[in-house]
């Protein structure tokens, strides 16, 4: 997809937002846009901080949530270091977790104990990307 | 109260959105990991809308109910969700949010006239467009209500329900969330034979100030 058309996308979905989210959401989509290699991606909360240049307590939020959402411009992913290594879990598999209260690390089999407080949450880009190409 | 912009670890996110709603609505965008949980977003960022709306419910008294619906339909967009209105879908649905991997949420929409009325567009949801399977296994009947005392109109429609479809196999439940301005009715899906939920909204609108 063209980042013209994200951004004509962006207009028409968020055009009842304030204009600080729609501005917010649009300032990271354009730094994914301009990354050489957006699959290496790795941002943390104080990097979307920093690019969306934004309100914390209001805009920055649904800001995320808009690009984590449906239209795949973003996607959170989980790392945790267990032994000695790093791990990276999907969404899905963290939100699985989460409903039965146990993380396994794939590799050991053993479970990861207080996986939710060692869970580190980056963003990487979205499907919405993958697509693009 | 901790910024959104140090935050580090699932943990710390999570205690956050326990305090803020917007970040609430981030954590359950970033967990939508099945039919249920997309379902779930999808309907407490209906119940953020009723509440908006209810506050605001002088901006709504003229509105016919495809603009109404259309401001839901802005909130979910705005939410994350691909939501719709009138897509082709077996018909015309009046809200339609889908997910990337495949996940539909279909809701009616009606202004209360009564009974018969709201039952049209409970058929129309669950006998027309829902289709029942495993990717969409719930939907919505909002229910714009114009009059004063929501709740005896959506314990009316309720009654109705229960004396119309339980023969069918329809079962009505309480919100679990507690909410009393919403209630779940169980049945199975005609098309796929597997089942369905629907979740029915009051959404009050009366506005009448006396002073």
């Amino acid at each position: 997809m063209k980042l013209e058309a994200i951004m004509r996308t962006i207009d028409a979905d968020l055009s009842r937002s304030p204009p600080e989210v729609r501005e917010a959401v649009k300032k990271v989509v354009n730094y994914i846009a301009s990354q050489d290699n957006f699959k290496s991606l790795l941002l943390t909360f104080a990097h979307i901080k920093t690019i969306a240049n934004t309100s914390e307590s209001e805009n920055l939020p649904f800001a995320l949530a808009y690009l984590c959402g449906t239209r795949g411009y973003l996607a959170a992913v989980f790392e945790i270091e267990d032994h000695g290594e790093i791990i990276r879990f999907d969404a899905e598999e963290i939100s699985k977790a989460g409903e039965i209260g146990v993380l396994i690390n794939p590799h050991s089999g053993e479970e990861i104990q207080d996986f939710k407080s060692r869970a580190y949450i980056h963003f990487i880009a979205g499907p919405s990307w993958s697509n693009a190409e | 109260m901790t910024a959104l912009g140090s935050i580090q670890t699932l943990e710390e996110l999570e205690q956050l959105a326990s305090q803020n709603r917007a970040i609430g609505t981030l954590l359950r965008i970033i967990k939508v990991t099945c039919p249920t949980t997309f379902s779930n977003a999808v309907i407490e960022a209906t119940c953020e809308w009723i509440e908006d709306a209810t506050r605001q419910a002088h901006l709504y008294r003229e509105l016919k109910e495809d603009q109404i619906t259309l401001f839901l339909i802005t909130h979910l967009k705005a939410s994350g969700f691909d939501a719709t209105h009138d897509t082709v879908n077996g018909g015309h649905c009046d809200v339609v949010v889908r997910h990337s991997k495949g996940y539909i949420w279909l809701a009616e929409a009606k202004i209360h006239d009564g009974p018969k009325y709201i039952k049209d567009g409970y058929l129309q949801l669950t006998s027309r467009y829902a289709h029942g399977t495993d990717s969409s296994p719930a939907g919505g009947l909002l229910i714009y209500i114009f009059k004063p005392n929501a709740k005896k109109f959506l314990d009316e429609w309720r009654e109705a329900l229960d004396k119309e479809f339980s023969a069918e196999g329809h079962k009505t439940q309480d919100c679990p969330s507690g909410n009393k301005l919403i209630f779940i009715s169980d049945l199975t899906n005609e098309r796929s034979g597997l089942p369905y939920q629907v979740n029915h909204f009051a959404v009050p609108l009366f506005f009448s100030p006396r002073a």
